[in-house]
């Protein structure tokens, strides 16, 4: 499994598993910003294998990349802090300004993260991000937040459109 | 010894599960085998950094492996990364208080050498579980 830095992977891949979508039924197209490709590829499968559709990034430049060039699809990101070029916090702050510049859907940032530092969880909703998942990853409890929070933001969303 | 205090089967059968039906479990066994490539790599950077004193660097390696232990359930060789990310950062084993940088080099020397028999331990257990030598 080659590590390949700074090369964009723009395939979407797709769930054609066989483990039953998350309660709640949303399949999502999920962007994963990590760096580590052990947990990058091992988060990929539970995802697909949920139903869900994946793309990918090594680190937060990437991230912010892959975001702009297929925003019209991602529902989620979920967002790695400690990577090279570019940090998860800094990645989410320019994603989410570029939101608010194109006035577009709030989408859920959720991170993901081994990191230990105490305050660390709080700085994270401080840059508004919507969830805070430790390593080792609980893939049931991650897709239950994806859900939550993809689904407020979809209420917000039909409520500013007057739907 | 028992297996348990070398693998947290709680998260190791995670990812098993991904092998589905693949009695070759060829996706868990690659993961493993990447992680094998990657922990080597890591140990070796260490070596180098914690040669030329580089703290920042070793506490960035230390986070970096922590993360994929973590995931294949290591706890033991997780919870030593995490000092070494923790020294780096010149704080003491739960990552507070202030150490100095000298006291952060000589703490990684000693916790770098225990890190890699733990990694060993894991190693040896893990290829007997897929049958590789």
């Amino acid at each position: 499994m080659p590590t390949r830095p700074g090369l964009m992977r723009t395939v979407t891949e797709t769930g054609l598993g066989s483990a039953p979508v998350s309660p709640g039924g949303t399949k999502m197209t999920c962007l994963i910003a990590e760096d580590n490709m052990i947990n990058q590829n091992l988060l990929k499968k539970q995802l697909i294998r949920r139903g869900h559709s994946v793309l990918v990034a090594d680190d937060g430049a990437e991230a912010v990349k892959v975001w702009e060039t297929h925003k019209e699809k991602i529902d989620c990101i979920l967002m790695d802090l400690a990577m090279p070029n570019m940090d998860g916090f800094d990645a989410t702050e320019k994603i989410l300004a570029r939101i608010r510049e194109l006035e577009g859907k709030r989408i859920p940032v959720i991170a993901v993260t081994a990191q230990a530092f105490a305050g660390n969880r709080e700085l994270c909703f401080e840059k508004g991000m919507d969830g805070y998942i430790a390593k080792p990853v609980d893939i049931n409890l991650l897709t239950s937040v994806m859900e939550e929070q993809y689904e407020r933001y979809e209420k917000v969303w039909r409520e500013r459109r007057g739907g | 010894m028992a297996d348990s205090d070398i693998i947290d089967h709680t998260i190791f059968d995670q990812l098993l599960e991904m092998d589905e039906e693949d009695e070759e479990r060829t996706f868990s066994k690659e993961i493993v085998l990447n992680y094998f490539e990657q922990a080597e790599s890591t140990f070796a950077n260490m070596d180098s950094s914690l040669a030329s004193k580089d703290l920042p660097a070793l506490s960035r390696l230390g986070h970096f492996l922590k993360g994929s232990s973590a995931a294949l359930g290591l706890s033991k060789v997780k919870a030593s990364c995490e000092k070494i990310q923790h020294y780096g950062n010149l704080k003491d084993e739960k990552g507070s208080g202030s150490i100095s940088e000298e006291d952060g080099l000589a703490k990684i020397a000693k916790l770098l050498e225990q890190t890699k028999e733990e990694y060993k331990e894991a190693e040896t257990y893990l290829k007997k579980f897929y049958g590789t030598t």
